[in-house]
C-alpha cells in the first residue's frame, strides 16, 4: 500500500511478507480465480447438458407409454400373429416330416410292379422290404441291376438281397430290402 | 489471539485463494462428477429407450397395418391343417373323406395311443415330437382296393387339410389284384400359444414364407367337409380303441 506524509494509517492492512510468498499468493489466486471461472463454466454447460438429457430421456418416456398403450389396445391383433407363426412354424414341420411314399413306389414300378411284386413294407427307418416272384432267373437280374443304377443315382441305399428261392420250373421269389432316400 | 489475527493479515490473500481453490475442489466432486455421472445414465437410459421405442413403433406400426379378419381367417385355415387337440372328429372324417375320394375301403382303424381326450397341455412332447415340433396322435387303418388307388391314397394323404403322416405300411399283392395295405399313421395337432409375452417383445410380421406355407395349406382341401356330401349310403369308418394284443377285444 502507498504511503505518504499526508496519509498516516496506523492500522496496518497487511503485515509485510517475502517476494516469494507474494509470487505463491499471486499464482494461488491466479488459479483461484481460473478454478472459479472454470467451474462456473462447466457447470452451466453440464447443467444445460443434463436437462437436454433429461427432457429426452422425458420425452422418449412418454412416447414409449403411448407406444405401450397403442399395443395393448390390440391385443387380440397381436396374439392372432403369435398363433398364426408358431402355427405356420408347425405346420411347415409337419408338412416336412411328411414322406412322399409314392416316389418309392413309382421307384419300385421301375423293376417289380404287380403281378411280380408280392408283397412291399416300409418301416419307420424307411427300410423298404419287398418280396417278388419271378418267372425266370433273367427278371430277377434285371431287377438287381436295376436297384444297383438306383444305388448309384442315390435314389436308394444299403440294397440287399435277404432271400433267394429257386423252384422246379424256373420260377424264382427274392426278398430284397435297401432304404429309401427323399 | 494477536498471533492469529496477524497470521490472517499476513496471508489473507493467500486464505481467500485457497479457499476458493477448495471450494472450486469440493464443487467438482459434489457437484459436476455426480452430474457428469447423472448425463451418462441419462444419455445411456435415452439411448435404451430410443431402441425400445424403436422396437414398440415397428410393433405398433406390424399390428396397425394387419387386418384382425384375415388373421382369423389364417388362423382358421392352419388350425384345420394342425388342429390345437386330438380332434378325433376331423381324424375320422379325413380318413373317411380319403377313403371315399380314392376309391379304397378301409377298415381296422385303431388308435394306437388315445390318451387324454380333453386337454394335452400337461403332457410332455417325447423326442420324436419335439423334432416334428407338435403332438402327434398315432393310428393305423387297413386300406383294400387296387394297387392304383392305394397309390392314390398315399399320395393323397399328404395333400389333405388335416395333416397326416404315414409311419410305414405293408402291402399285401392278392392273386385277384385286390391290394390290401396296412399303414401305420400320425396325425398332427399341436396346442395354441396361450399366454402373450410383454409389449416390449418383438413381433415379427408375416414374412413371405408364412404367406407361402397360409397359401399352400389354404389350398389344399377339407376332406371332412366331403364326407357328409360324398359318402351318403356308404357306411361310415367305425373307429374302434382297441388292438390285436387287447384281451377284451373281439
Amino acid at each position: 500500500m502507498p504511503t505518504s506524509l499526508n496519509t498516516i494509517n496506523l492500522i496496518r492492512t497487511k503485515t509485510s511478507s517475502s517476494p516469494q510468498l507474494d509470487a505463491i499468493e499471486a499464482s494461488v489466486r491466479r488459479s483461484a480465480y481460473i478454478g472459479v471461472a472454470a467451474f462456473l463454466c462447466i457447470g452451466v454447460i453440464m447443467a444445460i447438458v443434463y436437462y437436454l438429457f433429461y427432457f429426452e430421456n422425458l420425452k422418449l418416456q412418454k412416447e414409449k407409454t403411448q407406444l405401450i398403450d397403442r399395443i395393448n389396445a390390440e391385443k387380440n391383433k397381436e396374439g392372432l400373429l403369435i398363433a398364426i407363426k408358431d402355427r405356420t412354424r408347425i405346420v411347415q414341420k409337419a408338412m416336412g416330416s411328411q414322406k412322399p411314399w409314392t416316389k418309392t413306389l413309382d421307384l419300385v414300378a421301375t423293376f417289380a410292379s404287380p403281378p411280380t411284386l408280392s408283397s412291399l413294407s416300409v418301416d419307420e427307418q424307411n427300410k423298404v422290404v419287398l418280396g417278388a416272384k419271378a418267372g425266370s432267373l433273367d427278371e430277377v437280374l434285371y431287377m438287381v441291376n436295376t436297384i444297383i443304377v438306383h444305388t448309384k443315382e442315390n435314389r436308394i441305399k444299403n440294397p440287399q438281397l435277404i432271400s433267394f428261392q429257386l423252384g422246379k420250373n424256373g420260377e424264382v421269389e427274392a426278398t430284397i430290402s435297401f432304404f429309401a432316400l427323399f | 489471539m494477536a498471533q492469529t489475527r496477524k497470521f490472517f493479515r499476513t496471508y489473507q490473500g493467500l486464505i481467500i485463494s485457497g479457499v476458493m481453490v477448495v471450494g472450486v475442489v469440493i464443487g467438482v466432486f459434489l457437484g459436476l462428477i455426480p452430474t457428469v455421472q447423472k448425463i451418462i445414465t441419462l444419455r445411456s437410459e435415452s439411448s435404451v429407450l430410443v431402441g425400445e421405442d424403436e422396437l414398440l413403433r415397428a410393433k405398433a406400426a406390424t399390428l396397425d397395418d394387419s387386418d384382425e379378419a384375415t388373421f382369423k381367417q389364417y388362423l382358421a385355415e392352419l388350425a384345420v391343417a394342425v388342429p390345437a387337440d386330438k380332434s378325433l372328429t376331423s381324424v375320422f372324417s379325413t380318413i373317411d373323406g380319403l377313403g371315399v375320394l380314392t376309391g379304397v375301403s378301409l377298415s381296422n382303424f385303431t388308435l394306437t395311443k388315445p390318451g387324454a381326450l380333453a386337454t394335452q397341455s400337461a403332457i410332455r412332447l417325447s423326442n420324436e415330437e419335439k423334432q416334428v415340433g407338435s403332438s402327434l396322435l398315432p393310428f393305423s387303418l387297413t386300406v383294400e382296393g387296387s394297387y392304383a388307388q392305394i397309390h392314390n391314397f398315399l399320395a393323397t394323404v399328404n395333400r389333405v387339410r388335416r395333416f397326416f403322416r404315414v409311419r410305414y405300411f405293408d402291402i399285401a399283392f392278392s392273386a385277384d389284384e385286390t391290394v390290401s395295405a396296412k399303414l401305420g399313421m400320425d396325425a398332427f395337432y399341436a396346442l395354441l400359444p396361450t399366454a402373450l409375452g410383454s409389449a416390449e417383445q418383438a413381433i415379427e410380421a408375416l414374412s413371405p414364407d408364412d404367406q407361402d406355407i397360409i397359401r399352400k395349406v389354404a389350398e389344399l382341401p377339407i376332406l371332412s367337409e366331403m364326407v357328409s356330401t360324398q359318402s351318403a349310403g356308404q357306411a361310415p369308418l367305425s373307429p374302434t380303441t382297441t388292438s390285436r394284443d387287447d384281451p377284451f377285444a373281439p
